[in-house]
């Protein structure tokens, strides 16, 4: 079965192609097929090969399905699923759709390659192909946009991979294994803590990268908003997680339990966390506004990581959360791409100011969306609501056990986050489904999309209530899986979800966020023109992290060192033009009467010879002059000289 | 056996001139066949499992000219001989694209690939220097071809770099055998202990610096850029993606097989020339970044990739040594295979700078997906072949190199990597991906024909399938090792 899974796609992605000469139709339903058959092969290995494990001597890929590798494969297959629904319409009248599918089939091999292998080489591989499969995706509309993005992703991802490889390297020198099952026991064990460090770290960035860890966040806001809506919802929700299996592996398996570490992740995640929520909050292209909180849930997640890793053997509430809240952004953002998709596919716009309006009268896209946004703000009675408590409540915890003041203040920044959260969309809510359309608004306002379509949406949305409400009998059934892998322990007692102090931290979020939308959005960021709202855009263009550090830095770092290779490169061609000018001159006699000409006139005013005959004559002179100096005997009778400077040099030596 | 393996080729080229002219097809059914029939015989030597040994002449008593096929020498004439089988079958139809007298090119061509299966089975140090020299001085009118002022002064310049490295290993040749039981190969070395250490390093030096000239090793590595680019892209693959191993064969018999990995573990020499080629896997991938002139590119691509044989070599390693074999038949198949797509776009579009690639991918598909997987693999991304042969290379260099040069070695090995991804990627990336302006319009593509895609495909299956299914090649490279180490 996990054959199938992995290889299978590939297959049906050659097979598309070969469809897609013929028949786009034919295409889009078996591309519907293929994924819902990975789905149902992935489901039932999960129930019928749980715990089992698979290898491919020849090509050294191992496999293994454990608890959290069963829950994220049935994730990737179910959001491969889904988004697959949509493609069809979302794809009507495109060009270059064979490519397309073709790469979408390929990334899903190789996500679930990721997600199901069981050594580090396994997943290193089909980590570095889903990097490149997903990079077709960004550049698939081949705007300039999209061309620029895709530049930044691959540079980010070839930059991290190779990292990534450096770490693999000394780790495996390290310990001499890279079997994740391994790992613990072989890492403990080695001496040389700061190699190890450094193993970690390399490991760090390349699935850091992926994740969309600050600083290297920089790809994410910009490759998502441009690929095509099926396509980023799968790079928000699953892409990222890939990255985020890697952060938790490193977390779990080799540094476990290492407080130095639990920090670092704590501090880049709690930037990663506020930076994303700040700038959706200022933005007002839909898919940007998504993409830019997919980077703050990113940081939430990693938070709740960060607290597995410290809170040690406590870790219960973080461990279970940080899953949750993973399983919880996978599917809230299939569901908001989803929506941004048919926003996109029905307007051809994604501006706020554009599709201003555009949800009014539509109770069925209303309720998704709600689905999708209340979970994203953690409402009670969605799944969002149940991650973010685990998580706020070990941060909460963890704060009383260490005492520390900076625990307390990432605490509100997670609280002030989550209010920022629920401040963007709401202004994503308020723009979409209560403000009235702008007047030139001229799409068709009948059925927004086809049948499958809305099942899509429906499928995606639906998830979330129903593991928001089922706490005890379904999402902590799910999370109790992941714990062999994450390094987790049981919970000791029953949660109360539903308590007032987990109800409290949820009311200051919004609070926040109320207060947020209306100080801040609807004063600064809103402006009324004919009792029309317009959406400002008041992000300074200067404050990226990539146009003013980064590729600044790079191009100079690029421009000096290719001034000092090239000198090396150079430098034994150079060594020999040198000899050639000085020492080994060219005996080719130059002949250049007219520079001497000025000379030549002054002597000829003196003389009974005209200027001509001067400048001849001197002409001869030099020639000659250069002739003899040139000349083999001339070179003889210096030797000689040098020889008898050296003669004379022994003699006085010897007798004083 | 061995004499006729070098002799067949030598042979075939010295009939070419005298072929009637406007034979075309004949004289190309010609070449096919006697490289096929070589092809087939070092198969078959090498299969049989015995180990050829034969001794031609006596110069002197103690200097012979003889030939040998072990484990090493194996490699490096398989490599050689299907690269020219390869090779034939793409001129066959490049070549029409050329003006210049074909006849002499393939003359030139055999005699070199004869010239270089005696560089790779010498069994002795002078035999191999004469082969050596040999190889420089045939493959020079390969670059002369052109007859443009720019080719003349490439074939100089090449020819004057190696006499000028070849000096450098007479020097040393006539050091080491005084100080050597014999100057035949032996695995283990040869020298005698205790005599001139000193100077002995200095003559292995001296070695290892004329032998890398043709390696592309800094400082002598500047010929490469300006000769290899101004030769026929058959030409240019094979000097790129094989002549140049001569180099590596060379360093590889003086390290191993005469001087031995133990007496130069842990001496200036192995620090110097690890620094060395460290240096130069940097400076050519720095280099072929910022060069617009894709073969130029390509030539300065050979300098550091080549040189990242020499890093698994001069860790003094059996893994290093296995990587550095890996690294040279991944990069042989990669490097022929990008001249084969320079050459293609050269003559079918008409593209030599990587500026003007905008769209050609849309053109061409098949060629550019040909090139998207070498480049996959020369860059080193799993599961390509170049990722194994990095693998060893840097797993060697950690386990073996003592202090900080342990990571300091892959680490640049790897930024090398980025270097390369970097020099490759955005060509495929603006021939692939021209912008929504530019229409696919179906009477822009361009049909290869196929002598020149089949070879193309051919090497980027290699590269492929073996990076996917390492284990077969991976242990066959050990097992050499393991019989050198």
């Amino acid at each position: 079965m996990i054959y199938f899974v992995i290889f299978y796609p590939v297959l049906a992605a050659f097979v598309s192609v070969w469809l897609g000469r013929r028949n786009s139709r034919a295409q889009g339903t078996f591309v519907v097929c293929s994924t819902g058959a990975v789905l149902a092969a992935m489901v039932l290995a999960a129930f019928t090969g749980f715990g089992s494990s698979a290898a491919i001597p020849v090509c050294q890929l191992t496999f293994a399905l454990d608890g959290f590798r069963c829950v994220y494969g049935i994730v990737v297959a179910f959001m491969w699923f889904v988004s697959a629904l949509l493609s069809p319409q979302y794809f009507l009248g495109h060009r270059n759709l064979n490519r397309y599918y073709f790469f979408f089939l390929m990334t899903l091999s190789s996500t679930a390659g990721v997600f199901l292998s069981a050594d580090l080489y396994t997943t290193f591989l089909f980590f570095e192909m889903m990097s490149f499969g997903s990079y077709v995706w960004v550049v698939q509309e081949e705007t300039p946009g999209a061309i620029d993005a895709g530049k930044t992703y691959l540079t980010i991802a070839v930059l991290g991979g190779l990292v990534t490889l450096m770490g693999l390297f000394i780790l495996y020198h390290l310990t001499g294994t890279l079997v994740i099952s391994q790992l613990q026991g072989a890492c403990a064990a080695v001496e040389n803590r700061s190699a190890l460090w450094g193993a970690a770290v390399c490991i760090l960035f390349g699935f850091g990268a992926k994740a969309g860890m600050f600083p290297l966040h920089i790809w994410l806001p910009k490759a998502h908003p441009v690929a095509p809506a099926p396509a980023s919802a799968l790079l928000s929700g699953v892409l990222t997680k890939a990255g985020l299996f890697g952060v938790i592996l490193v977390t779990a398996q080799i540094l476990p339990y290492n407080t130095g570490w639990g920090n670092l992740i704590l501090v880049l995640g709690a930037i990663t966390m506020v930076l994303g929520a700040v700038i959706a909050v200022f933005s007002n292209n839909l898919k940007y506004i998504l993409a830019c909180s997919s980077l703050s849930q990113i940081g939430f997640i990693l938070t709740g990581i960060a607290m597995t890793c410290l809170l040690g053997e406590e870790n219960a509430l973080a461990a279970n959360g940080a899953v949750l809240y993973m399983m919880n952004h996978s599917l809230v953002k299939l569901t908001l791409f989803l929506f941004a998709g048919v926003v996109y596919i029905n307007t051809h716009a994604l501006d706020l100011n554009q599709i201003r309006g555009y949800g009014r009268g539509k109770p069925l896209l209303h309720a998704l969306f709600l689905c999708g946004a209340c979970s994203l703000a953690g409402i009670p009675g969605f799944c969002g609501y149940l991650s973010k408590t685990l998580v706020h409540e070990s941060i909460v915890e963890y704060a009383h056990l260490s005492g520390s003041w900076a625990i307390t203040a990432v605490e509100w920044l997670f609280l002030f986050s989550g209010g920022l959260t629920a401040a963007y969309l709401l202004k994503i809510y308020v723009a979409l489904f209560w403000q009235k359309a702008p007047e030139r608004a001229h799409w068709n306002d009948g059925s927004w999309g086809m049948p499958l379509s809305k099942a899509a949406l429906l499928l995606a949305a639906l998830t979330l209530p129903v593991l928001g409400l089922l706490p005890h009998g379904l999402s902590e059934r799910i999370t109790a899986l992941t714990l062999s892998f994450t390094g987790g322990q049981p919970f000791a007692h029953a949660v109360h979800y539903f308590s007032l102090t987990n109800l409290k931290g949820v009311a200051i979020s919004l609070i926040i966020g109320a207060l947020v939308y209306i100080f801040f959005i609807r004063r600064a960021l809103i402006h009324q023109e004919h009792s029309q709202p317009v959406y400002l855009a008041r992000w300074p263009e200067w404050l990226s992290l990539e146009e003013s550090v980064y590729k600044p830095f790079f191009a100079w770092l690029i421009r000096v060192l290719s001034v000092i290779i090239r000198f090396f490169c150079d430098i034994l061609d150079l060594l020999v033009l040198f000899i050639r000018k000085t020492i080994l001159r060219d005996s080719r006699v130059r002949v250049n009467r007219h520079r001497y000409s000025t000379v030549a006139r002054s002597i000829a005013k003196a003389s009974p010879l005209d200027e001509q005959q001067v400048s001849d004559r001197m002409g001869t002179f030099r020639d000659t002059a250069s002739r003899m100096t040139n000349s083999l005997s001339f070179s003889l009778l210096m030797t000689c000289l040098g020889l008898c400077v050296v003669l004379i040099f022994i003699l006085l030596y010897v007798f004083f | 056996m061995l004499l006729i393996i070098i002799l067949l080729p030598v042979l075939t080229g010295l009939m070419m001139p005298h072929f009637p002219s406007g034979h075309r097809r004949g004289k190309f059914f010609f070449l096919l066949a006697s490289q096929t029939i070589e092809v087939s015989l070092v198969l078959f030597s090498v299969l049989s499992g015995k180990i050829y040994a034969s001794n031609i002449w006596h110069l002197t008593e103690s200097l012979t000219i003889g030939f040998k096929l072990d484990g090493v020498a194996a490699v490096f004439c398989l490599l050689t001989v299907v690269s020219w089988l390869l090779t034939v079958l793409y001129s066959y139809e490049y070549m029409q694209h050329e003006h210049g007298h074909e006849a002499n090119f393939y003359a030139f061509l055999f005699i070199s690939e004869g010239m270089l299966l005696g560089t790779s089975l010498s069994a002795d140090f002078v035999s191999m220097y004469v082969f050596y020299e040999l190889t420089s001085l045939c493959s020079m009118p390969l670059v002369l071809y052109e007859r443009t002022r720019k080719a003349i002064t490439g074939a100089v310049k090449y020819l004057y770099y190696s006499i000028g490295g070849a000096f450098f290993v007479l020097f040393g040749i006539v050091v080491l055998y005084d100080n050597t039981y014999t100057l035949n190969f032996a695995a283990g070395g040869t020298l005698i202990p205790g005599h001139h250490t000193q100077l002995v390093l200095a003559a292995v030096f001296c070695v290892i610096l004329g032998f890398g000239t043709k390696a592309g090793l800094f400082p002598m590595h500047n010929w490469l850029p300006t000769a290899h680019p101004v030769a026929p892209a058959p030409a240019s693959a094979l000097l790129s993606g094989i002549i140049t191993k001569a180099g590596v064969i060379g360093i590889l018999r003086v390290i191993f097989f005469v001087a031995g990995a133990d007496r130069l573990r842990g001496t200036w020499v192995q620090t110097t020339c690890l620094t060395m080629a460290l240096f130069t896997v940097f400076m050519g991938s720095m280099m072929a970044y910022a060069e617009k002139n894709f073969k130029k590119r390509l030539a300065y691509s050979s300098i550091s990739q080549i040189s990242y044989v020499l890093t698994g070599f001069f860790v003094l390693s059996q893994e290093g040594l296995m990587g550095g074999l890996l690294q040279v038949t991944f990069h042989a198949a990669a490097k022929i295979a990008l001249f084969y797509i320079a050459g293609i776009l050269i003559c079918l579009a008409g593209v030599r700078s990587v500026e003007r690639f905008r769209g050609v991918g849309r053109r061409m598909p098949l060629t550019f997906a040909c090139f998207i997987l070498v480049s996959l693999s020369l860059v080193g991304i799993p599961p390509f072949g170049g990722f194994v042969s990095k693998w060893f290379i840097a797993q060697a260099a950690l386990d073996a190199l003592p202090g900080a040069m342990a990571y300091i070695a892959p680490a640049v090995l790897l930024v090398s990597a980025l270097l390369t991804a970097g020099y490759l990627f955005p060509p495929i990336i603006r021939g692939f991906l021209p912008g929504e302006d530019l229409p696919a319009d179906p009477a822009l593509r361009l049909r290869e024909p196929w002598p020149l895609t089949v070879p193309l495909v051919i090497l980027a299956a290699i590269c492929g399938i073996l990076g996917f299914f390492p284990g077969f090649i991976t242990s066959v490279m050990q097992h050499i090792a393991g019989s050198v180490l």
